[in-house]
Order: structure tokens, then sequence, then C-alpha cells
């Protein structure tokens, strides 16, 4: 359907630029007037740019799958000048993945975003958050990759301080803007040193050119440059204290890309410099990344263990979750690698589901304290049915993609031996302590009598209510026929880790 | 095939069963505002699936060895995760018998608990529980086995604590989660095992387990000891073997009468399936030297079961803690890894599952009539209810090892097997807890039936119809396959000397 609309060649790049000429007719309509039916048509506006978007993700996957590596040049400078965006499997995957958050988002917030001002703002800003994170997955060099990063952090603390009449999201979103300009500071710091000792930012050519260098100290520390500064995006502890103020105070919308998908640019950078960078065979970047993801998720399901707040305590299970995709990463093996994937998409899936549905308790019962949230499932079944599906999902009851996430990460982990037994233990040991906290949300939603019999004060609206009801089928349905999943998330991973083919086209597209 | 021709159900016998159960859970769900409404879903549904098995099990008695495949379709490729299903000699019975209780029990509540608040999810969540007890039946995949072990934990959950007998809702909460997390933790324990044998052989199968074994490298072997140690463990659980069954206790007094039936006549069997398919295949060959141990770990559960019975100044308690005593016959028939100790074992799944069933509702019964389970008010009751009488004092017999009742048979092989082992002291001390058993279970029916009748029960009659006869049904099964055991032994037996050699 309207395939011929989106020219084959310019597919690399349409992700990108779809969301963000959206976000400018967007802001263009809402500044004409402040009518409601202009309202209207700028929201649906921007739902419509986030549906073409995932349209045009799809049409860039299967051309990628049919046909293998797609690049676009832009400008009529080949590389090492110009700037190559270049889509392969891996990249593919996160573009769907965030192209699909970014649409269920948007109609989500039609519903749960009717009572506040500045909408204009809010859905220019999450159009340019998409089409940035688009970016920073589809280009091939540490430049551009820089540029898209920033554009992406950038719109993100706005999104975060964007209800800027309460002092809980500017102190947020300004610690959140230090934090994160820290960690781009260090990115850009270790890339300025590759620059200078290998001569061009562009992927393939730096790959090329490390595959032949002898290990020096500097790049060690150029490794653990890059991991530490991504990981202040990815919230690695302990360069994760912005994440619980950030994530639970801004609008659940926001909070769900923020927790789904924007931390796994963090640890898409990690991953794609470091792969292609720093071969693994070479310097073993993985076990550092592991060793890293063992403190984040003991110390992440700890905080999480104390929380009271609904989206602390989601923000810090997020802190947890990314450990475990990190340990699946640090192994280093294709396997480990496919878990790892699988695992990006289904705690995007699953987060993005309880942090919308977060907001919908917090329309219901305006609150989120979980004491206040006993009795909820007989006050609203439907709420309560989302909260049941999204925790036992991550606690990883089967037939879920939880499951079969913590499964096979499981699997990834004990299978290379040696001192990732020990990891493995310690991701056992933490598998039981989630199942503690997310029980303690299950109990106090189902099994727990309501503290008074007010009715809900404002029920979710059909919008929000379809926007969950997608995400739960997702976990759902994919959890019962897991090889869809897995087939993508493999051969992602394949891409990962046979990379000639795309250092040759970054090189000369 | 036969008895039906019917083109699908004759191809997908075991899917439609899962299928017909789903289907009743949704209904029962949707359709059953009325408490009766909603019950008689259930039966219609649960009925037609218990047909459908018992004609397979018509269908398998000239050759047990045969069974019913469905698939195996791909589930997932890494690892060859295959989803099938598949039923034989060994899982057939279970079925049927798990059917059959289920029947009896949504029978039960419709009779009991008229008055139920949302009915409507109470039948949908028993049928959830049902479904996924047989789904687990009829796995061929370690994982698909998992899912369906992990996912009863739910329904039984909701239940206990929703429709749970504890006056204050704190306490059915608290009750609740221990029983959640215990068993819980027995799945986690289950699924490590799993995955450690899945890394040592490579492969998922369930029932070729124990052959996939021969290819195993010399140095993984002891991956698969500890894999099958974690995996009689997570059983052991679900089983309540001491000393892993503090949830049993306070989830038993718990449970309503029905949903306590399938827990302790059905739920338990599904792990004391899961021994006899995956642990037993697993350890016969390795791990000979582990019997003491479990034998006598069994026998502890044997005493501990049967001395806290006898103690309970209540009836429904005292079934509880009998369940408890009779698993430990079950899992000592098990650790002695012969054929005779393991068909025994078997055996008594489904003559226990049998007897427990009878007990629980002749209990309801009483409760139903009198109004109480406690001893010290009831008495001389033979002469108001004389077939509950019948079917209560078959059951006890049968249950103290009697001919000509079933449990004598498997009570008999699971004792020849510990003998044949060369633990003649420890069988001598099992023998004894027989002994034990019938004690309590003779001292309850003499407090029960004979002696004075309380003022109070003066006026009591025996119970409605449609229990009664399904109690003389059951008494008169149970008296069949006591007189022909061999009705039953000849299915089980082809998979286990495939497993054990010999026999």
């Amino acid at each position: 359907m309207f395939e011929e609309l989106f020219p084959v060649r310019l597919l690399p790049i349409l992700p990108i630029l779809i969301p963000l000429a959206s976000a400018l007719i967007v802001g263009l309509i809402g500044s004409i007037s402040r009518r409601s039916y202009v309202s209207k048509i700028r929201d649906a506006v921007a739902v419509l740019g986030f549906v073409v978007t995932l349209y045009s993700a799809y049409l860039l996957a299967k051309r990628v799958i049919d046909y293998g590596i797609q690049t676009y040049v832009y400008h009529s400078n080949m590389p090492p000048l110009g700037v190559v965006f270049v889509a392969d499997m891996f990249s593919v995957f996160l573009v769907v993945i965030f192209s699909l958050m970014g649409t269920i988002v948007s109609i989500y917030s039609l519903g749960y975003m009717k009572h506040d001002t500045g909408l204009t703002q809010y859905y220019t800003l999450l159009l340019v958050l998409i089409g940035a994170m688009n970016g920073v997955v589809l280009v091939g060099d540490l430049f551009s990759l820089y540029v898209f990063y920033e554009l992406m952090s950038i719109a993100s603390y706005v999104l975060v301080a964007f209800r800027k009449d309460n002092w809980e999201p500017i102190e947020a979103g300004f610690k959140y803007l230090v934090m994160s300009s820290a960690g781009s500071t260090l990115v850009l710091l270790a890339m300025s040193y590759l620059y200078g000792l290998m001569g061009s930012l562009n992927l393939g050519y730096l790959a090329n050119a490390m595959l032949h260098a002898t290990p020096q100290p500097i790049f060690y520390v150029l490794i653990a440059l890059i991991i530490a500064g991504f990981g202040v995006k990815a919230a690695i502890v302990p360069f994760h204290f912005w994440l619980a103020d950030a994530h639970p105070a801004a609008p659940s919308g926001i909070s769900a890309l923020l927790s789904g998908i924007v931390i796994k640019t963090g640890l898409y950078g990690i991953i794609r410099v470091g792969v292609l960078v720093f071969p693994i065979a070479i310097y073993n970047w993985p076990l550092l990344l592991s060793i890293f993801a063992v403190i984040t998720i003991t110390s992440g399901n700890l905080y999480a263990l104390m929380q009271q707040d609904l989206k602390r305590l989601l923000a810090f299970s997020s802190v947890a979750q990314i450990g475990w995709i990190m340990l699946a990463f640090g192994t280093g093996t294709q396997f480990g690698f496919a878990a790892g994937i699988f695992a990006i998409a289904n705690h995007a899936i699953v987060k993005g589901l309880l942090f919308l549905n977060a907001g919908a308790i917090i329309h219901a019962i305006g609150s989120r304290k979980l004491d206040d949230m006993a009795g909820l499932g007989k006050k609203s079944p439907i709420i309560g049915a989302f909260v049941a599906i999204g925790f036992l999902s991550l606690m990883g009851v089967p037939p879920m993609t939880g499951f079969w996430a913590k499964l096979l990460m499981f699997f990834s982990v004990i299978s290379v031996g040696g001192i990732y037994l020990v990891f493995a233990v310690i991701f056992l040991l933490n598998a039981a302590i989630v199942v503690v906290y997310y029980l303690r949300v299950l109990f106090k939603v189902w099994f727990s009598e309501p503290v008074d019999d007010t009715p809900i004060e404002e029920g979710p609206t059909k919008s929000m209510i379809f926007a969950l009801a997608v995400l739960s089928l997702l976990t759902i349905v994919l959890g019962i026929y897991p090889e869809f999943l897995w087939h993508f998330a493999n051969s992602a991973a394949n891409a990962l880790t046979n990379l000639s083919q795309y250092i040759s086209l970054v090189m000369s597209p | 095939m036969v008895l039906f021709n019917l083109p699908i159900i004759s191809q997908y016998p075991l899917i439609i069963t899962l299928g017909i159960l789903v289907i009743g859970a949704i209904l029962a769900a949707l359709g059953g505002r009325k408490s009766s409404t909603a019950a008689v879903i259930s039966e219609v549904f649960i009925a037609l699936a218990f047909l459908i098995n018992i004609i397979l099990l018509y269908d398998i008695m000239g050759d047990p060895k045969t069974g019913f495949l469905s698939g195996p379709y791909t589930w997932l490729t890494v690892f060859n995760v295959n989803i099938g299903f598949w039923a034989d000699g060994l899982s057939l019975p279970i079925a049927v018998m798990i059917l059959g209780l289920s029947f009896v029990a949504i029978l039960y509540s419709q009779i009991f608990m008229k008055d139920l608040k949302r009915p409507q999810t109470y039948y949908s969540l028993m049928m959830l529980f049902i479904t996924s007890m047989i789904g687990t039946l009829y796995s061929t995949n370690l994982l698909q086995f998992f899912a369906f072990y992990e996912f009863m934990l739910f329904p039984s959950t909701a239940i206990l604590i929703w429709y749970g007998t504890s006056e204050t809702y704190e306490e059915r909460k608290q009750n609740g989660l221990k029983f959640f997390v215990w068993t819980n933790f027995g799945a986690l324990a289950l699924m490590v095992g799993v995955a450690a044998i899945i890394l040592a052989t490579g492969s998922t199968d369930l029932l070729s387990i124990g052959w996939s074994l021969g290819t195993v490298a010399p140095e993984l072997m002891g991956l698969v000891q500890i894999g099958s140690l974690l995996i009689v463990l997570g059983f052991a659980v679900k089983m309540a073997i001491f000393p892993l069954h503090m949830w049993a206790p306070t989830t038993y007094k718990e449970a309503p009468l029905p949903l306590l039936l399938l827990l302790s006549a059905a739920m338990t069997k599904t792990a004391a399936y899961g021994i006899a398919r995956i642990a037993i295949p697993l350890f016969s060959p390795n791990l000979a030297s582990y019997t003491t141990g479990l034998l006598i770990v069994s026998l502890i559960t044997m005493y501990y079961g049967a001395l806290a019975a006898l103690a309970q100044k209540d009836l429904k308690m005292m079934l509880a803690y009998s369940s408890i005593s009779q698993l430990g016959y079950l899992m000592f028939g098990y650790a002695t890894l012969n054929l005779y100790g393991i068909e025994g074992g078997v055996f008594h799944i489904i003559n226990h599952g049998l007897l427990m069933g009878i007990m629980f509702v002749a209990a309801g019964v009483l409760k139903m009539q009198t109004g109480t389970l406690e001893f010290s008010k009831m008495g001389g009751l033979a002469k108001k209810m004389p077939l509950t009488a019948i079917a209560f004092i078959s059951a006890a017999l049968a249950l103290s090892g009697t001919p000509p009742f079933n449990a004598f048979a498997s009570e008999w092989l699971i004792f020849e097997g510990s003998a044949a082992a060369g633990h003649i002291w420890l069988t001598i001390f099992a023998i004894i807890a027989t002994g034990l058993t019938a004690g309590y279970y003779l001292w309850a029916v003499r407090r029960i039936f004979f002696g004075v009748t309380p003022d109070e029960l003066a006026e009591v009659t025996d119970g409605p119809k449609p229990l009664l006869y399904v109690l003389l049904i059951l008494t008169a099964v149970i008296v069949l396959i006591g007189i022909f055991p061999n009705s039953i032994l000849h299915y089980i037996q082809p998979f286990l000397s495939a497993i054990i050699g010999g026999g």
C-alpha cells in the first residue's frame, strides 16, 4: 500500500526525515491558533506522522530482510567525509521498535494529555525525540551519531520537565541534563581521541584501522570512556541517579519512552562502537560490561525493593532490566546478543505498558503511592488486568515474552561458562528478588481490600485503552509464538557478529 | 482409533481437549453471572474433555505403548524447542483421573457454594487451573511442561485468596502468598534443573530425555546430576515432601473444599507425574546412590503426615495431613528406582487421587449436613448417612492398605520395590506407618460414624443425591481397580519397563 510513495533510495533516512518533518508541520499548525479544531488537526497530524514513520520503518525492514544492508549517502561527498546512513538488521530492529513505541505513545497521549496545555510543544518534541533516536541507530559515523544523540537528549530533557508548574519535574529535568551532558562529554572526548588517532570518524574506516592496530593502553581508556559516557544514558549503576527522578517526574507517556527505548540508545552506542571499533577478540570489553551489568541488576533490584511509589519502582526495575540486557550482551556471543536484543524488545513493550498504565492509574486515583492502589483491581478491572499482564510478564511467567527473554538471557550467560557461572548465580538470585516486589504490587492491586469506597476519579479513555491493549496483546502473542521475535533478534545479532559487509558498505557505499 | 472416526477429533484429540477446556473457561467467564449457569457450563465442557480421554484410553488398551501425538510444531528454533501434545499409557490414566475429579469438584462447588460472589470468576479460574494441569500431562517438551506447570499457580492462588475460608482478608492473603512463594521457588528450582539438562543434552524433548543422556559428554555428567537433583527438589516442593511441605498445611486449611480436592488429589499428582516422566529416566542410570537418602526423606514425610493427622481435631486437616503422608509413600516408591517401586508409585498416583476424591466429597457431605467437621461434635452418623459412611469407610480401609481395595496393590508394589532394593528395615518402618494410617483413619471412622449421636445431629439425613452417586461410583471404581489392578498397571508398565529395563 502506497509503497511507491516511499522511494527505495531514500528508505534508510525516511524514518528520520518523516518524524522531523512532521514535527515541523505540527509546530506550524499548532501556532496558527488555539481553537479546539486546530488542536484536533494538530494531534491527528502528529499521530499520522508516527504511523507513517512506522510504515516507513516497516518498509525499510522489509527491504533489509530481502536485500541486505541498505545505505544512503548524504551529500555528494563520499566517505570518509560524507555522512553515510546505513541500515542493517540490528538498526532496523531498533528503528521498528522505536517507531512502534512512538506511535503507541502518541495515540495514548491523545487521551492522557488532554488536560495539559502546551501540547504543540509536546507533540513536536515527541516527534523530534523519535526521529533523533532513529537517527542514532541509522548513521554510520560517530560524529553524526553524536549529533542525533544530543538532539534526542535535548528533546528528552524538555519532555521530562514538561509539567513545568511543579518543582519535581524541573529538578528532575535539570539533574538529568547535568548528568547526561557529562556523559555526552565523555563520549565526545573518546570520539575526538579516536579522530586524532585514526583521522576519521567513519565507523567503517575506524573498524578497519583498529583491526590492524596494535593494542595500546589508550584504547582501554577509550573503551572505559565509551562505556561510561553512553552508560549514563543507559543508566548503568553507578551512573543511574538521574533516572529514578527523571522517569517518574515525566508525563507517563514520556516515562514509557524514556524507560522503554531511550535508555536502549545508550546501550546501542556501547554495543555498536564496541563491536566495530574494539574487536571482541582483541579487547575483552564484554567482560567489563558484564561486571557493570551484575552490579546494575543487583542494585537496581535492591533499590526497587524499597520503593513506595509505583513509577519509582518501575524506574528502578528498568535499571535492573537494562542490567540484564547488558549481561546478555556482555557474553560477547551471537547467542547472547540475540537474547539481549530479544530482551530489548520485551522490555520496550512491557515497560511501555506498565508506565502507560501507571498514567491510567494516576488518572484513576490521583496518586502514585502503592498504598493507595489497594483494591484497584476491584474498582477498575481493566487497569488491574493491565497491571497483572505487565508485571507477570516482567516476572517471567510463561507464556509471555518476559519468560522467553529471561530464559534466553539465562541460557546465553550460563553457556559461556567460567566466571559467567558466577554471574548466572547472581542472575538467579535477582530473578528471585524481582518476584518479591512485583508480587507486592500485584497483591496490592488485586488481593487487598480497598482503603475506602470512593470510586475511581477518571477511567482510562478509549485511546489509552487502545494503546495499553496493543502492548498487552504484543507481549502475550509474541510470548505464545516467540519464534517470530526470535527470528529477527537472531538475524540482528548475526549482523552484529558478521561485520565485514557492514564495514565495507560504510566505507564505500 | 477404534471407537470414533470423526475427521478432526481423531486427528487432534489432545489439542481439542485443551481447546474445549479453554473455551469452557471463556464461556464460564462471559456467561456465568448466575452461579448455576457458570457451573453447568464448566461441567459440560469438562465432561466432553473427560469423554474424549476415556475414548483414547479405551483405544490404546490393546497396545499401551502407542500414544496420541499432535505436532510437533516449531516453537522456538534455538535448542529446537518444539511444542507438541502426547498422551500414552503413562499420562492418559492420570489425565482421565484428573478430569474425572475436576468434574466432581465443579459439581461439588455447584451444590455447596451456591451463594458465591462473582461465580464467573471462580468457575473460569477453576477451568484454567484444570486446563493447565491437563496441559502439563500432555506436554512433549520440557519448556512446554514448565510453562503449564508454572501457569497452574496463578488461578489456584487467586481462588485461594478470593474464595479462601479464613475470616479476615489479611489471613487469606498471607496464606495465599505463602503458597505462591513456596511453589514458585519450587518452580524456579525446576527451571534451573531443566536448564542444566538442556545444556548438557542439547535437547528439550521430554519424551526421549532418558535416551538423550547417552550422547552427553562425560565431563557434563556433573551438570546432569545437579540438574536432576534440582528437578526432584522442584517437584518435591509441590508434592509437599518433608521438609519442603511448609506451604501445605496453611494452604489446605485455607482452601475451600473443592479447590482442596483439586490441590491435594490432582495438582500434587502433576508433580508426581513429572518425576516419573522426567526425573526417573534421568536418575535411574546415574544416581542410584541417592536411593537411601530419598527413601529416608520419604519415610520421614510418611511419619510426619501420619502423626500430624493423628493429632488433628478436625476432619479437613486430618485429610490434608494424610495427603502429605500418602505422597510420602509415592515418593518412597519412586526412590527405590526399581520397576516394582516406581510402578507402585505411579499406580499410587491414580489410587490416591481417587481415594482423596472420595474422602473430600464425603467430608463435604458431612460438612453440609452437620455443619461441622470437628470430630468432637460428630458421632453415630452411620445410621443417619449410610451411603456416605460406606464410601468413607471403604476409602479409609483402602488408604490403610486393605485388600481388596485399590491402594493395597500399589502399596504392595511400593514395599516390594523397597524390599527388592535391599532396604529391609526401611520397608518395615514404612509398613508400620501403614499401621498408623489405619489407626488414624479408623479412629476418625469411629468418632464420626459410630458412638453416640449428639442431640444437635438427631435430624441429619444423607447428602444430596448427585454427590451420593459420585461417592458410590468412585467406591465401585476403587473396588474394581483393587480386584483388577492389572487394568491400570498394564497401561503404565510398558513405559516404565522401557526406561528402567526388566519387568
